[in-house]
């Protein structure tokens, strides 16, 4: 259910900021080396949520990416 | 070009003679040992039904192996070891793998410098998927599929970026090869599966409709061909959905099992921290071998991180870029597979697995996945690993590549060249100097022999019997499934597999003999004629019965005059029932009727005195009347016909057919195709009531085969057809450019 609602959220950003694709890509990427870091550590619970929400973000950037290049 | 060339059939060549160097076959898991004897394993391959394991089964989609058993087996014949046949086919696979990625690469990076393709090709051959979920687990349809996917997937993104038709043949053609992959089904649904993904993107990347719908007919038109060209096996799915009784036919593992195996796999291997890294978790952690744990450790998990940074890096940077947006598209596409149900958005994948059947092949997500994944991955990553370095001076572009061309050769490709790939946690394969390795004693082929001259209308029960898996304590051990059909020529019950009835009739065989009911009853109802003990096998290990215990119970039956020992060959001791009769076809007319037929029932059917087990809402008349006269005699054309001679029928009778049940068994009679009701009998067997008195011949046939024969004829007519159209559309492409 938190994922569906992080999922949300970024879809309400996408809507009102128009942030483009960019924005997303490089969240995605952002919070991806932050939870790589953490498993790293053996901070494996942390960094697998981190992980999951790098995922929806790497969702919605590549979502926006096509819509770009179309 | 010529470097490049040279790598792929250098590295191949050391690998796999590296591997072979010994003399040895190898073999584990579900793959049993095809090479110690392929010609035991063409008749499944050839015919719709086959004689092994124990009571027989429909082959249906194992006949997609055919064109290589017939190649595999032509050379056998030739007098090739079989160590040296299988050293071939993965030397072969090894160099496809290479060649189709190299082109796969190329096709979305046109522009890519050959140095960076080279690490496409030693990335695809070296990395955590190919070394476990390809090598490692070493079923050779999947190698073959793993071979096979950068190349068909090459030719086909080919037809999709030129639009041209013609690349759809040549994928027809070059499919057809690698058509031992489908040998088991999931990876039919998986090619697809990938091909209607690359569609999709491309589909998703224009907005030009005539462009869009050439996708569409590009696709069907693909799968058409395939359709066509593999129909010797695509036909016989279909048959078999045509049965009467195909419900039966197949083993019950329904979809609320899958989904507990499905949710359990998800957990246990879907965590992205794992498929982000191309990792399978249930191989990388604690209980794994000792060459195993420094893949887990902090600086290899640190460089799979970097490695996986470097891609996502590249996407972001080059978002505007078609391929890599393709690419990427498919990647992620793949981690939102392999990952299963576990969130982000698992529901939606739960829902779609329970809903649409054919994803049920994704109840292990992230083996099937990991294909999709692999494709993807590879040529990203020797794409970004390009442009990281192409923003840097020249000495640490050199470097950067030296550093990356390291990690995947030394470490990735070390337990390739070390042969520790090919080794498991289970013995004896744990074993380094042993491993795959398999050196079976000459005693079993000297047992075959024996076996195969007593004739071949009889079975033969080992001793002990248990589930699928069997440990063999050999010079060069084995571990894996059971292997009755690569040591014996003739049909033996020698495990419980997945078949239905022969599923839960097995354990009753053992108990059987264990317990004080007379033994030969129930060996008869199963055409037994041999029973054997086995004491080569890690009985411990597999929480079996001490063969010694079943050895001092044969021995007891001697004595009292059921069974005789016959023979020894090495750690095999063979036992003959002496009241064995061929019982391939019987009469019987003291019919039991039972309301729902159990195995143990059987111990109490007498099949020489025409007794037989029936479900108790068949009507049978009169069929009790003496069947004094009644004579019995047929002639096995092949494993899917046989000509039954009935002579001096005087009243109806139930003939009894001791090969599996299954709803393709038919009868008809010589004269008119009169057909007969066919039911299941003795728990197992098939039987039909005859009414029709006299002599006469009756023919029992396996209706698949007609399928597969059919299926045959327009496989050739349409390979043919195709490669035609190829020939005239390259004619007609010269003759424009001339």
């Amino acid at each position: 259910m938190f994922y569906w609602i992080v999922l949300i959220l970024i879809i309400g950003i996408m809507f009102f900021l128009k942030k483009d694709s960019k924005f997303y890509l490089f969240t995605a990427f952002y919070i991806f080396c932050v939870g790589a870091i953490l498993r790293i550590i053996w901070l494996n619970e942390v960094s697998e949520i981190l992980m999951r929400m790098s995922f929806i973000f790497w969702l919605v950037g590549l979502f926006k990416a096509f819509k770009e290049v179309n | 070009m010529i470097k490049i060339i040279v790598l792929i059939l250098i590295i191949p060549s050391i690998i796999i003679g590296l591997w072979f160097k010994d003399g040895y076959i190898l073999g584990t898991a579900e793959d049993g040992l095809p090479f110690y004897n392929l010609s035991h394993f063409k008749p499944e391959a050839d015919f719709a039904w086959m004689e092994h394991p124990g009571l027989g089964r429909s082959t249906l989609y194992l006949t997609a192996s055919k064109p290589t058993y017939m190649i595999m087996t032509w050379l056998q014949n030739k007098g090739l070891p079989g160590f040296i046949i299988q050293a071939g086919v993965l030397w072969l696979m090894f160099v496809i793998s290479g060649i189709g990625i190299y082109f796969l690469t190329q096709e979305f990076f046109p522009k890519l410098p050959k140095t960076y393709l080279i690490l496409s090709i030693l990335f695809y051959w070296f990395n955590p998927i190919s070394l476990v979920n390809v090598w490692n687990r070493f079923l050779l349809d999947y190698i073959s599929f793993y071979s096979m996917l950068p190349m068909v997937s090459f030719l086909f993104i080919n037809g999709l970026k030129t639009k041209k038709y013609i690349w759809s043949i040549v994928f027809t053609i070059v499919i057809l090869f690698y058509s031992y992959s489908f040998n088991y089904l999931a990876f039919f649904i998986l090619i697809w599966l990938i091909l209607f993904i690359w569609t999709v993107f491309f589909f998703l990347l224009t907005k030009n409709g005539s462009i869009r719908f050439f996708y569409i007919k590009y696709f069907l038109l693909a799968f058409a061909f395939f359709v066509l060209t593999n129909a010797w096996w695509v036909s016989q799915l279909v048959g078999f959905q045509t049965l009467k009784d195909f419900d039966s036919s197949i083993h019950d593992i329904t979809t609320d099992i899958n989904s507990g195996i499905f949710n359990a796999l998800s957990k246990s291997m879907g965590n992205l921290n794992d498929v982000y890294r191309l990792n399978n978790a249930s191989f990388f952690k604690n209980d794994s071998l000792s060459w195993v744990k420094p893949f887990y450790s902090v600086p290899i998990v640190f460089a799979e991180f970097i490695v996986t940074a470097i891609m996502f890096w590249s996407i972001l940077k080059n978002k505007k870029d078609i391929s890599v947006l393709i690419l990427a598209g498919v990647f992620f596409t793949g981690i939102f597979l392999a990952k299963g149900n576990n969130p982000p958005l698992g529901g939606i994948f739960e829902f779609l697995f329970k809903n649409f059947l054919f994803l049920q092949i994704f109840r292990n997500p992230f083996e099937k996945s990991g294909f999709i994944l692999l494709l993807a991955a590879t040529p990203l990553l020797s794409f970004a690993i390009f442009k990281v370095s192409e923003t840097l001076k020249p000495l640490y572009r050199k470097l950067i590549y030296t550093v990356c061309l390291i990690y995947i050769v030394l470490v990735w490709g070390y337990p390739f060249y070390t042969g520790f790939v090919l080794t498991s946690k289970f013995p004896p394969t744990n074993n380094y100097e042993i491993g795959y390795k398999v050196k079976v004693p000459e005693y079993y082929h000297l047992a075959d022999d024996w076996l195969v001259k007593r004739g071949t209308n009889f079975r033969t029960i080992g001793f002990p019997i248990e589930d699928e898996a069997v440990t063999y304590k050999w010079e060069k051990g084995y571990s894996g499934v059971e292997l009755s059909t690569a040591l014996f020529s003739n049909p033996v019950i020698l495990h419980k597999t997945g078949v239905p009835f022969f599923y839960d009739l097995v354990p009753q065989i053992q108990k059987t003999l264990l317990g004080e009911e007379e033994i030969y009853k129930l060996a008869n109802i199963l055409n037994a004629r041999y029973l054997f003990v086995r004491e080569d096998i890690d009985f411990k290990e597999r929480k079996m019965v001490d063969p010694l215990i079943i050895k001092q119970k044969l021995s007891s039956r001697e004595r009292m005059g059921q069974i005789r020992k016959v023979g020894e060959f090495g750690k095999l001791t063979f036992w003959e029932n002496l009241k064995w009769k061929d019982l391939t076809f019987y009469p019987a007319n003291l019919i039991k009727l039972s309301t729902s037929q159990d195995p143990s029932n059987l111990s109490s059917i007498d099949a020489l005195s025409g007794e037989v087990l029936a479900d108790k809402k068949y009507e049978f008349g009169d069929v009790n009347d003496s069947l004094d006269n009644l004579k019995i005699t047929y002639e096995r054309i092949n494993p899917t016909k046989y000509i039954v001679h009935i002579q001096e029928a005087a009243s109806p009778f139930v003939l009894v057919f001791s090969e599996l049940f299954n709803g393709g068994w038919k009868i008809t009679s010589e004269e008119g195709g009169k057909s007969y009701d066919h039911f299941r009998v003795n728990y197992y067997a098939n039987g039909w009531l005859i009414d029709k008195k006299g002599n006469y011949d009756l023919t029992v046939e396996f209706s698949l085969q007609k399928w597969l024969d059919i299926g045959e004829k327009i496989s050739i007519i349409s390979f043919l057809v195709v490669l035609c159209l190829l020939i005239y559309l390259l004619w007609k492409n010269k003759q424009r450019k001339t």
